[in-house]
């Protein structure tokens, strides 16, 4: 699979335009001050759960626009490395600002754990979404 | 009588033998009409209300914001801190600076000793104040004495001049004067020392030597001190058997001032052992309570974990919107009212969040404490009262009338002179191509009698907006020709009216004005 710049700019300008990349914004914003004010351990448990959750939610918001991308993309006739390239686009981008607050707490195996849920739940939230276009059209 | 009865049988007789007879001279074949009443049947609704219901049940965002819920509760309930509250009293001057700790029960030292750090002080004296399960029987000089309560206190602590050591018990009274007396294995000269002194000793300020039984208002009733048994703190661990070095009272004494000191090193102390910890500074006297109050910083978490969960939460159940949009359309058709349909989704999801809200709580109090409740608790009712208003309004607040966003579209006609048909579309052809802000994609033209063009153009400035031009050219009275022109906008995004029309303009501006300078470039001609 090559990877297609035009679809990662597009996957970049949907989200800018879109409601959820500003959920997320404020959501891992507000979320900074338990990690840095609230001395306790167990707070990464929890913020690793909030985190896919936002990205989830942040997914969520805008996901009929996703689907009116995945409609074009199917009548242009896209390759599948296009299509993957922006899925993979949005959920990084969407993964890498839930990750803000882990990332204070300094603990690896949070960050992972983060890095590795918050990327399958958004690929997986996308690519359903694609799979339901191309069934109805 | 009898006659009042027969009368009644005569009666009922002929009644009952006239309705036979009606009965059988009436026809057979003859049919009553009825009249039918229609009976709603109740049940239908309920089934009705439970598939609604049911549906949004297994829906996966209503778990999503269950878990958000729950997450964010618990989030608020991990922040939660107390700060202890102190209480201060002037107790005259008594030219001591100590700590005082007193358990409830025996406690191991090795347990505690850490959450204190016992080892930095130099002064640190233990007590045993132990009131017996049952009372210990010595027989001492033939006499058998019941003893109640055993103290314990630091070796060479002095006593009515008497030092107490380790083979050396004092009873209070003035019965015993260097008596000796086995216990097991081990030989021990029990002493007696005058009642009143061991009566008004105090380890601390206020607080007797002998133990504690009850309290007469502030009045302390201790054991009477001809029941008590003293001796050093090591002694009454082995009369005891502990297997560990327990004890029930700390005194440390700090000389020359305390210093600073902060009381949230207690903290721990008296979250895992809840003693009575006082501390006196000469002359002012502080009392630590176990019971906290919550701090400015813990409101601050729960009131952004509410925040966030409120913002959470209002997405998520906007993506619920289409669904809710589709089950109201076909209920609509059958004459289901929209208020009662918003009503009912609302309702349902409040009981749902208020169950869920009550079982965290409970659970948060269990593990957690009260702190972490107090904290739990703000944070669920401002966001389950903000989203569930914003639901009734914005999420399940449907009306049988939707607003359709018209496409944004011209129509407008132009007439020009002294120009012919296919020259114009050739020309007009050209500013399209030219123009700077739209890319032609697609341009069909066609030149006969009258003319007509097809175009399609994208916006260069941002992707996802193109147009749609069509043009008819026609004769109109002699040399004119009428250009009819009809543009719509189109995009890939939701944008407002207004957008479309500013992009739209751009083309209209090109158009308009380039066909006025060229056909007035070609009358000059």
């Amino acid at each position: 699979m090559d990877f297609k710049s035009g679809a990662a700019l597009t996957a970049i300008k949907i989200l800018s335009r879109g409601k959820g990349i500003y959920i997320i914004i404020t959501t891992s914003s507000l979320l900074l001050y338990y990690p840095i004010f609230v001395k306790n351990p167990r707070i990464t448990y929890l913020l690793v759960v909030i985190s896919v959750l936002n990205a989830l939610v942040a997914v969520l918001a805008d996901i009929d626009t996703h689907k009116s991308l995945f409609y074009a993309f199917r009548i242009c006739g896209a390759t599948p490395s296009t299509l993957m390239t922006y899925i993979i686009t949005t959920s990084s981008v969407v993964t890498l600002i839930s990750l803000i607050p882990i990332t204070i707490c300094i603990d690896v195996f949070g960050v992972l754990t983060s890095l590795l849920m918050n990327i399958s739940v958004t690929t997986s939230l996308l690519y359903m979404s694609y799979i339901k276009v191309r069934k109805y059209s | 009588m009898e006659v009042v009865m027969m009368l009644i049988y005569v009666a009922v007789f002929i009644i009952t033998i006239t309705g036979l007879i009606k009965i059988l001279k009436s026809p057979l074949h003859e049919v009553k009409e009825e009249v039918v009443e229609f009976h709603k049947d109740i049940t239908s609704n309920i089934i009705v209300i439970y598939k609604i219901l049911s549906d949004f049940m297994k829906s996966p965002i209503l778990l999503t914001s269950l878990l958000i819920l729950s997450t964010s509760l618990l989030l608020s309930a991990i922040s939660a801190q107390s700060s202890l509250s102190v209480m201060s009293m002037d107790v005259g001057r008594t030219g001591t600076y100590a700590i005082y700790i007193g358990f409830k029960d025996l406690t191991p030292l090795d347990e505690f000793s850490q959450l204190l750090n016992i080892s930095e002080f130099r002064d640190v004296k233990f007590y045993i104040r132990y009131i017996l399960s049952s009372k210990l029987e010595l027989l001492v000089n033939d006499e058998v004495v019941s003893i109640y309560a055993l103290v314990g206190v630091p070796v060479n602590y002095t006593l009515d001049g008497v030092v107490v050591s380790d083979d050396v018990l004092v009873i209070g009274g003035g019965k015993y004067v260097n008596t000796t007396l086995r216990v097991g294995n081990n030989s021990y000269m029990i002493t007696s020392v005058n009642l009143k002194v061991v009566e008004d000793s105090r380890i601390f300020y206020e607080i007797p030597l002998l133990p504690v039984q009850a309290y007469l208002g502030t009045k302390p009733i201790t054991v009477p001190a001809d029941k008590v048994l003293i001796t050093t703190t090591s002694n009454v661990i082995k009369l005891l058997h502990l297997d560990k070095y327990s004890v029930t009272d700390v005194v440390i004494g700090l000389k020359d001032g305390l210093g600073s000191y902060d009381v949230e090193v207690f903290r721990g102390l008296l979250e895992g052992y809840r003693p009575t910890i006082m501390v006196l500074k000469d002359n002012v006297l502080e009392v630590l309570s176990s019971y906290g109050l919550p701090t400015k910083e813990s409101l601050l978490s729960s009131l952004i974990s509410a925040l966030i969960s409120s913002i959470v939460l209002s997405v998520t159940f906007i993506a619920l919107q289409p669904k809710v949009r589709s089950v109201y359309d076909r209920l609509s058709i059958l004459g289901f009212h929209s208020w009662s349909f918003t009503t009912l989704l609302t309702m349902f999801v409040a009981v749902v969040f208020l169950v869920l809200g009550v079982i965290m709580l409970v659970i948060i109090n269990h593990l957690l404490g009260i702190y972490s409740t107090i904290n739990s608790a703000i944070t669920f009712i401002t966001s389950y009262i903000t989203i569930i208003i914003f639901i009734n309004k914005k999420v399940f607040n449907l009306s049988t009338t939707e607003a359709v966003s018209v496409p944004t579209s011209t129509k407008f006609n132009l007439i020009v002179r002294g120009v012919d048909v296919c020259h114009t579309l050739e020309y007009i052809s050209n500013l399209l191509r030219s123009d700077e802000f739209f890319e032609l994609r697609d341009l069909d033209v066609k030149c006969d009698g009258g003319g007509f063009l097809h175009a399609s153009c994208r916006f260069k400035g941002v992707w996802g907006i193109g147009l749609d031009l069509d043009l008819f050219v026609t004769r109109h009275g002699g040399d004119n020709l009428e250009l009819s022109f009809n543009i719509s906008m189109w995009s890939i995004e939701e944008l407002s009216e207004k957008q479309l029309e500013s992009i739209l303009r751009l083309l209209n501006s090109k158009l308009l004005g380039g066909i006025k300078v060229w056909t007035l470039s070609q009358v000059q001609l």
